[in-house]
């Protein structure tokens, strides 16, 4: 990635929905600053074109109803762009300055050969050229403290974003600890009728099962509810998938030693836990002081603590700590 | 006695050997390898496996494939690429038009073009799906190189391995799709259809194929064949018992069971034309075979894993010859063997030969008839000492109107079984695939991509940025290299 570059600092995050809400704010700054710089930008763009794009970047418009991709033609609707700077991209692997990329457009006429804009688009096509769909863009005349102004923004702004997805998981969470994993084993399910205890019922054989496990957390630090109280605990057991199939690749997996952060739902809440044991009409022993955690944003190992620790926002008070 | 030749008798003996010989070389076929990872993607060292392949029938310059290979950090957000090329397989793009959630990545994907319509069909396991089960959606494009998403006529939960077969007829695509259907109680195996699926709003049903008692459920694997005269055969894992558990090694004891269906669009039950002893429909081909379940990656078979998946069906295109019928599969002779099995009907699907072939240490068999009655299979065998295994794809051609012996077996890879290390499973795949369009043949493989010519003995052709002289892959401006992964491998056979 060139410097220039403003990485996604959620890149290796993939599960976390990128949505617009605070960055609409930043937006608008930017908006007001280049309608200062250049009067033919409009406020087409919106928060919600950055967070859509994989690729932001300013860009000279070389030819019209033209493509650099063998698999596309022309047509009215693709152009050729050089582009001049990239502000940023989901893409940590490749830097398209200076290349040329063909970008489909939604309004054939709305651009001509010299035009600078700023284009936000999405990836659409890979093979030795690189065609990209349109977002949106904006027309610019001047450059300078614009890229700068505009690289910042749009990195505070997919900060921003970044933090308000944690804060939205924890404060939806039943209970939020730090602690370390303390022991692993697998979740039996037990006929859901009783009086058979302590045999495994049959399960679905399915090259996707979740292979559920427990995960014992020591727990460290407890963070409050929304009522202002702190959990008193020692443990809290952890249901996860452990299964190494391509269905639960980004799903939080515990090993005996891990430490981190963990933001936890009450197991017997959880539907599909709920659904799951119906569908094979089983049980699991002590789920209702179970936990789950199934999401990316749902553990954060040490390293990232103290950069998360100060969004943690109150959790949802928890009926069985 | 001493043979004098004059020189006119010399030059004559000289043309007919050369003629001979030029002869038997204009008997073989044209294969071209080529590795499916545009250039521009060439950054990539993801898991690339489970690949599958759909080849327009009307214009063989389109092609489609897919792999597991996700669109993070290139497509955009919320979207997985397939691979599509316009040229025949010569060259491949990326193209983000399936839709997925954050993480970019297709499950289970397999493709097929309606044989007249150009509309490219999809069968997949959808993105974003509840935590605890799985979630089909049938897709279609009718611009498989647009930018436009592909889009959804079935999205149903609960549904695993969908794996997509479409037959064109007069009043438009056929679409079946077989999968394994969690919510259909014990009798898991399904086929989903439409007759219509060209239409605005297509009308999609299902049937439930399995008739027999199973261990709770059938194999994540149902197979479709479809010929022109409106026949359809379909293959499943008919279980019946299980000892172990699917934590660590399970061992199951299963029937082979193919179905037909004579016209599916003018019965009223469907896939039930063929009946066995018991008076059932599904004609077991074998019964009480074992299968071995083992959900992780195996050092000892590959890195690959044991899951129930490794099966396969071809019915003779040719007119007339809707009743021969090929089937392959895999199962469990020994104690720790991984054996494949290829039999063959004449009669519709009612008797079966025994073994024709038998091959040790195999998986992900694949069939196809071309227009000629050429059979080709493909399958991946594990060879080489324990402490250096490898997997060689093979492809298998031959004549079926012949005597059954053995074809011509073409080893189109033959690379490290033990590197790169796994990054979960699938390794390279549950299932390959290979079909053909008229004569000649088309499949896809997944394998280590180390770029070295003696891994691939009818040579390959690299789209990404490789140095073969260095085993080396570089990114796309070749200024890092990129460490070897696994890759999709188109192979184009063109036959004489």
């Amino acid at each position: 990635m060139s410097d220039s570059n403003v990485c996604n600092g959620l890149s290796n995050r993939k599960s976390i929905v990128l949505k617009k809400h605070d960055v609409l704010e930043l937006l608008a700054r930017w908006l007001i600053l280049i309608a200062v710089v250049t009067p033919s930008v409009t406020a087409a763009q919106s928060a919600e074109d950055v967070l859509l794009s994989s690729l932001v970047f300013r860009g000279t418009v070389t030819k019209v109803e033209a493509s650099t991709l063998q698999l596309v033609p022309a047509s009215p609707n693709t152009i050729v762009v050089k582009v001049d700077l990239v502000f940023r991209t989901t893409d940590v692997s490749s830097d398209y300055t200076n290349r040329e990329v063909t970008v489909y457009v939604k309004d054939p006429s709305a651009l001509k050969p010299g035009d600078k804009a700023v284009f936000f688009t999405q990836g659409w096509m890979l093979e030795d050229g690189v065609g990209l769909k349109e977002v949106s863009h904006a027309k610019v005349t001047a450059t300078g403290a614009l890229d700068t102004s505009l690289k910042k923004m749009i990195a505070s702004a997919i900060q921003q974003e970044d933090n308000k997805l944690f804060q939205e998981r924890t404060a939806n969470a039943n209970l939020v600890v730090e602690g370390q994993v303390i022991s692993t084993e697998r979740v039996d399910i037990l006929p859901a009728a009783g009086g058979e205890g302590g045999i495994p019922l049959q399960m679905v054989f399915s090259e996707h099962n979740p292979l559920l496990k427990k995960a014992v957390i020591q727990v460290s630090k407890a963070y409050a509810d929304t009522a202002g109280e702190t959990p008193q605990l020692k443990t809290v057991t952890v249901i996860y998938a452990s299964s190494q199939d391509l269905a639960w690749a980004d799903a939080p997996k515990f090993e005996v030693g891990d430490k981190g952060l963990f933001v936890l739902k009450r197991a017997q809440s959880n539907l599909e836990i709920r659904d799951f044991l119906k569908n094979v009409n089983g049980r699991i022993d002590g789920l209702d002081r179970n936990y789950v955690g199934p999401n990316p944003l749902d553990f954060f190992p040490k390293s990232e603590i103290e950069r998360i620790r100060p969004l943690i926002k109150p959790t949802v008070p928890q009926l069985n700590p | 006695m001493r043979l004098k030749f004059t020189p006119w008798c010399r030059l004559i003996i000289l043309l007919l050997v050369t003629g001979m010989s030029v002869s038997l070389a204009a008997q073989q076929p044209t294969i071209t390898v080529i590795n499916i990872i545009p250039k521009a993607l060439g950054y990539e060292n993801n898991q690339d496996s489970e690949p599958n392949l759909a080849v327009n029938p009307a214009n063989v310059n389109q092609t489609a494939a897919s792999a597991f290979t996700p669109g993070v950090g290139f497509c955009g957000p919320e979207t997985a690429p397939i691979f599509v090329s316009t040229n025949g397989g010569n060259s491949w793009a990326a193209n983000c038009i399936v839709p997925s959630d954050e993480s970019g990545a297709t499950e289970d994907i397999t493709l097929r073009f309606g044989e007249t319509s150009n509309v490219l069909y999809a069968g997949i396991l959808r993105r974003p799906h509840p935590w605890l089960t799985y979630r089909m959606n049938i897709l279609r494009t009718r611009n498989f190189t647009g930018p436009d998403l592909m889009s959804v006529m079935v999205d149903r939960l609960k549904v695993d391995q969908p794996y997509i077969q479409t037959l064109s007829t007069p009043t438009g695509d056929r679409v079946y799709v077989g999968n394994n259907d969690f919510g259909a109680g014990k009798q898991t195996a399904t086929i989903d259809h439409s007759f219509d699926s060209g239409a605005t709003t297509p009308n999609f049903g299902f049937t439930r194929i399995e008739t027999r008692t199973t261990a709770d459920q059938n194999g994540p694997a149902t197979r479709i064949a479809v010929h022109s005269d409106g026949t359809a055969y379909a293959i499943f894992y008919g279980w019946r018992s299980i000892v172990g558990s699917f934590w660590s090694s399970a061992l199951i004891t299963t029937d082979v069971v193919v179905v037909r269906d004579d016209d599916l669009n003018t019965g009223s039950t469907r896939f039930a034309s063929l009946k066995d002893v018991d008076g059932l429909s599904g004609m077991r081909v074998v019964r009480d075979r074992k299968l071995p379940w083992l959900n992780a990656a195996q050092p000892n078979f590959g890195n690959e894993r044991f899951v129930g998946s490794n099966i396969s069906i071809a019915v003779d295109p040719r007119n007339g010859k809707s009743g021969t019928v090929y089937v392959a599969w895999a199962d469990r002779l020994g104690s720790d063997d991984y054996t494949l099995h290829l039999r063959r009907s004449t009669d519709r699907g009612q008797t079966w030969s025994d073994d024709w072939k038998t091959i040790t240490n195999a998986t992900n068999p694949s069939l196809a008839i071309n227009s000629d009655g050429v059979l080709a299979f493909l399958y991946q065998q594990l060879t080489g000492p324990p402490d250096r295994p490898r997997w060689d794809t093979h492809l298998e051609l031959t004549t079926i109107d012949s005597a059954l012996t053995s074809g011509q077996n073409y080893v189109l890879a033959s690379v490290r079984a033990d590197k790169p290390d796994p990054r979960g499973v699938p390794y390279i795949g549950d299932y390959i695939h290979i079909m053909a369009v008229g004569k000649n043949f088309y499949g896809i493989f997944s394998a280590n991509n180390t770029p070295d010519n003696a891994n691939f003995p009818n040579k390959v052709i690299y789209q990404r940025n490789a140095n073969f002289a260095t085993h080396q892959l570089f990114s796309p401006d070749n200024s890092v290299e990129v460490p070897a992964s696994i890759d999709p491998f188109f192979v184009k056979v063109l036959m004489p």
